[in-house]
């Protein structure tokens, strides 16, 4: 399944994964072009093991996976080196503060000490935690570690980032801060972005395309933005009178009505506007009454649990 | 007044060539030990014990008439000598230098990685598993490259500055050899078992205890010693690694070695160990843990 037509980062072919007797991945293949794409699924589904495949830390058995141009059997350190991860865990090291941290992290990729502090600095203002920076790790709060692992991963200016459930046990405006970020480095600093999360919103408020997972299977692969345009906009009418004949007007222009309670859900075909509805409760006159409409709208949600079920 | 950019920025610097990636580990440990006042204090006691021991060279070397005199008087029950075998008690006295450092530096190494599952940062990096562990073996290296090597080759160079001459060059011009060889073999025997326990324990208590039951120091060396009395056999000498350790270091220095079999098979057992350390290392440092 592709994403773009631009040329693709990730290309997975046949990719199988299997812990044990337990297989994980079943013959992934997939495209995914530069941007922010989301990996949705729910727990278990195969995300993280795709991530960590992608990293090459888990040895690709069955099928090919290319990241960058390189093939994640046998160039995993020249992937390592373009790749930053945000890992699920907390995986600190205790004892050191952001900064060291965080010039360690560009070291192990191989950059000069002076070059490290310099971008460690840098990165650690990006993030937020500029004030905070030489502050033991052990006093930080959950979000302050989320962006302290974000940090450690730009170190490098890495092309493509992974960020693995970035905003687990963040409160609501650190996790509206730590996706601000997400979109920024993705949407104006070029720098790609893989975004594994079982948070609906996250997708929705981050990333261009979304890849489904679904028991280790590419279930769904689109835009995001598509997904939403194609499902066209949906409105809840209620009251009293005779809704089968409305439903039947709309369904006659190429719309979906569908019968719920006291009322009905049109949605509309793309392109269309509420004024259609308008239009048809007109056409009817007194033998609709209308006293509730409201725009129930399709969120990724609706077509995320329709995959996945 | 100039606004800076505190904005991300792209980066374009060079990334250093591959060789090196253990160095910023074994970097970062030595600096999480060394500037902490228990460690400097520990260090400096390390070296008083060498002073000594150049005192005692000093006096040996600068007074050789009266020494040898002392000797004669005692019967020659103390025996005074400034050659390989004083160099040899020199370095082997620093053994317990050598466990200190090695269980204070080198038992959390590992168990603290994974325990705060700091391994995926590791190998999220361009960083091989043998990078990860020769890194960490460079940490518990260089503290005993501090209190084993440095001051052993240092007082090797003041005997030689007491005695400037031909024949006791001739006597003692293998010594920096042994030394060097003996505390290669002495890293990697110490270090690589304290990788095993701390990527197999999780607490220091337990890795601490572990290290030198292996190891067969301090009550174990009885131990070894009382099977060997009970059975006769001098072969038991091989389970202990450091007796290993020592009958390789009296054959390093020229010296008659304490147990009867030939050092060639304890350097065996040594290696052995050593890869079968390795391999429980790597068998135990995975980027990646799964329950299933």
């Amino acid at each position: 399944m592709s994403l773009s037509t631009a040329a693709p980062i990730i290309e997975t072919a046949g990719l199988c994964q299997s812990y044990g007797d337990v297989q994980v991945l079943h013959e992934v293949s997939l495209e995914v072009s530069p941007g922010a794409t989301g990996l949705l699924g729910p727990n278990g589904s195969g995300k993280s093991t795709l991530l960590r495949t992608i990293l090459g830390l888990i040895p690709v058995r069955v099928g090919s996976a290319r990241v960058l141009g390189h093939d994640s059997a046998s160039e995993q350190l020249a992937i390592r080196r373009r790749i930053g991860l945000v890992p699920e865990s907390d995986c600190l090291i205790p004892g050191m503060n952001a900064v060291e941290m965080t010039t360690y992290a560009g070291q192990l990729v191989g950059m000069s000490r002076t070059d490290a502090i310099e971008r460690a600095h840098e990165v650690l203002y990006y993030v937020g935690l500029g004030e905070a920076r030489y502050r033991e790790l052990e006093g930080y709060s959950q979000g302050m570690k989320q962006r302290l692992k974000l940090a450690q991963a730009l170190v490098h200016d890495p092309d493509l980032l992974l960020l693995d459930e970035p905003t687990n046990g963040m409160d609501p405006p650190g996790r509206e801060a730590m996706l601000e970020l997400i979109r920024d480095v993705s949407q104006t600093k070029g720098v790609s972005v893989l975004l594994s999360t079982h948070l609906l919103p996250d997708v929705e408020q981050t990333c261009d395309r979304v890849v489904v997972l679904k028991e280790g299977r590419v279930v769904q692969t689109r835009a995001v933005e598509r997904e939403l345009l194609e499902a066209g906009r949906i409105f809840d009418l209620r009251g009293r009178g005779d809704f089968e004949s409305l439903a039947a007007s709309l369904a006659g222009q190429g719309h979906e009505a569908e019968a719920i309670r006291d009322g009905l859900r049109v949605t509309l075909a793309r392109g269309h506007e509420i004024e259609v509805i308008f239009e048809a409760l007109r056409q009817h006159g007194e033998r609709v009454q209308v006293r509730h409409l409201i725009e129930a709208g399709r969120s990724l949600q609706d077509t995320f649990i329709e995959a996945i079920s | 007044m100039p606004i800076y950019d505190q904005g991300y920025r792209r980066w374009d610097g060079e990334i250093q060539p591959a060789p090196w990636r253990w160095w910023p580990i074994t970097r970062q440990g030595v600096l999480q030990f060394l500037p902490q006042r228990k460690y400097l204090l520990l260090l400096g006691i390390s070296w008083v014990v060498m002073l000594f021991r150049g005192a005692q060279l000093f006096t040996y070397l600068r007074g050789r008439e009266v020494t040898q005199r002392l000797s004669e008087a005692l019967g020659g029950a103390i025996s005074f000598e400034a050659g390989p075998g004083f160099y040899w008690n020199a370095i082997d006295k620093q053994m317990l230098w050598v466990v200190l450092f090695t269980i204070m530096v080198g038992a959390d190494l590992i168990a603290s990685d994974r325990r705060n599952k700091a391994l995926q940062l590791y190998f999220s990096k361009p960083i091989t598993p043998n990078d990860y562990v020769f890194g960490k073996l460079g940490v518990i290296a260089a503290f005993q490259l501090i209190a084993l090597w440095v001051p052993a080759m240092l007082l090797w160079l003041f005997g030689l500055m007491l005695e400037p001459t031909g024949a006791y060059l001739r006597e003692i011009w293998s010594v920096p050899i042994a030394i060097t060889l003996w505390s290669a073999v002495v890293m990697a025997v110490t270090g690589m078992l304290m990788l095993a326990m701390s990527a197999i324990g999780q607490r220091s208590v337990f890795i601490s205890v572990s290290w030198i039951i292996f190891f067969g120091w301090g009550p174990f060396q009885l131990v070894i010693l009382l099977l060997r009395e009970f059975t006769g056999s001098q072969y038991w000498g091989l389970v202990s690694l450091h007796e290993s350790i020592g009958q390789l270091g009296h054959w390093l220095f020229g010296l008659d070695p304490p147990w009867e079999f030939h050092p060639a098979l304890s350097l065996l057992m040594l290696v052995a160990a050593v890869g079968i350390c390795y391999g429980v290392v790597r068998w135990r440092i995975k980027p990646v843990e799964v329950v299933l």
